[in-house]
């Protein structure tokens, strides 16, 4: 009876630890996409990114305040025309990095987003995020967009180059 | 930009907008944005280069340099096209602007380039 019991409490205070130790580091995310990755505690690029995630949704999305995503000189692309950035329409929703109403976030570079269908950062619903040090390059909608939901955002030291799109009534471009 | 109370400074966009129809821009200050202050970014061959709409509410834009937006051949080809570097459509004293560098301007100061 009492080695299950001791075994038991080894499992547990095992888990605990692993656990404890998977917080204290930094969430990592790489290579091909195919659903919307949550960032949920600071999380490192550590490779490019393709983003193959359904249609009209966010390849990457915030889901905690106060959490950084470092880009580390990687690239995030998304499914749009390598040279309009958007091969078709401007597709709603399909962004590539969403605050998503989380406070405090913070998108840094060096490292480029690019060919979204739709904006390429959407700073939506959040109060002080930073979107520090990044390249957003042909995006069908704005580089870096923020909406009337989200206040005292800093936009800092990025580069915009060829966003836009020719919908008549979406008026949009670099920031 | 729709949103409020932001701060946009430091940036470089170059190249952003599609000619037709000629609203797009490098920076937009659009909706009812208020409370922003948009300081010393490089804004060059966009089709507009700062876009002001008419609805914002009271922000700022000094510091900036706003050159060659859109492109020579498009303002010369397209004279017809109101792009510019800075286009103001906001009320009149909406908008503050201070030691901007631009060539081209509607409701805007643009008092010279100098080096």
């Amino acid at each position: 009876m009492r080695t299950p019991l001791l075994a038991t409490a080894v499992l547990v205070l095992a888990a605990v630890s692993v656990n404890v130790t998977t917080q204290s580091r930094p969430d990592t995310v790489s290579g091909t996409i195919t659903r919307t990755f949550s960032i949920v505690a600071n999380t490192d690029v550590i490779g490019d990114i393709t983003c193959a995630v359904a249609d009209g949704t966010p390849c990457l999305s915030f889901a905690a305040p106060g959490v950084e995503l470092r880009l580390n000189g990687y690239t995030v692309t998304g499914k749009g025309d390598p040279v309009t950035g958007c091969g078709g329409a401007v597709t709603t929703g399909e962004v590539g990095i969403h605050t998503n109403a989380q406070n405090a976030v913070v998108v840094r570079g060096p490292g480029l987003v690019q060919r979204f269908r739709n904006h390429g950062v959407q700073v939506a619903g959040s109060d002080g995020a930073r979107i520090e040090g990044i390249t957003v390059s042909t995006n069908c909608g704005s580089g870096i967009f923020i909406p009337a939901t989200s206040f005292n955002t800093l936009v800092q030291e990025n580069t915009t180059v060829r966003n836009g799109s020719s919908n008549p009534g979406l008026s949009c471009g670099g920031i | 930009m729709v949103g409020h109370n932001s701060r946009v400074r430091l940036n470089t966009a170059h190249g952003n907008g599609y000619s037709e129809p000629p609203d797009d821009f490098g920076i937009g200050v659009i909706g009812n944005a208020t409370g922003n202050v948009v300081e010393l970014n490089l804004v060059t061959g966009n089709t507009n280069g700062i876009y002001i709409a008419a609805a914002v509410g009271s922000n700022i834009i000094r510091n900036n340099t706003v050159i060659g937006n859109p492109p020579i051949q498009v303002g010369n080809t397209r004279p017809e096209s109101r792009a510019l570097d800075i286009v103001n459509l906001s009320p009149p004293d909406r908008t503050v602007f201070d030691r901007n560098k631009c060539v081209t301007g509607l409701a805007a100061p643009c008092p010279a380039v100098n080096p």
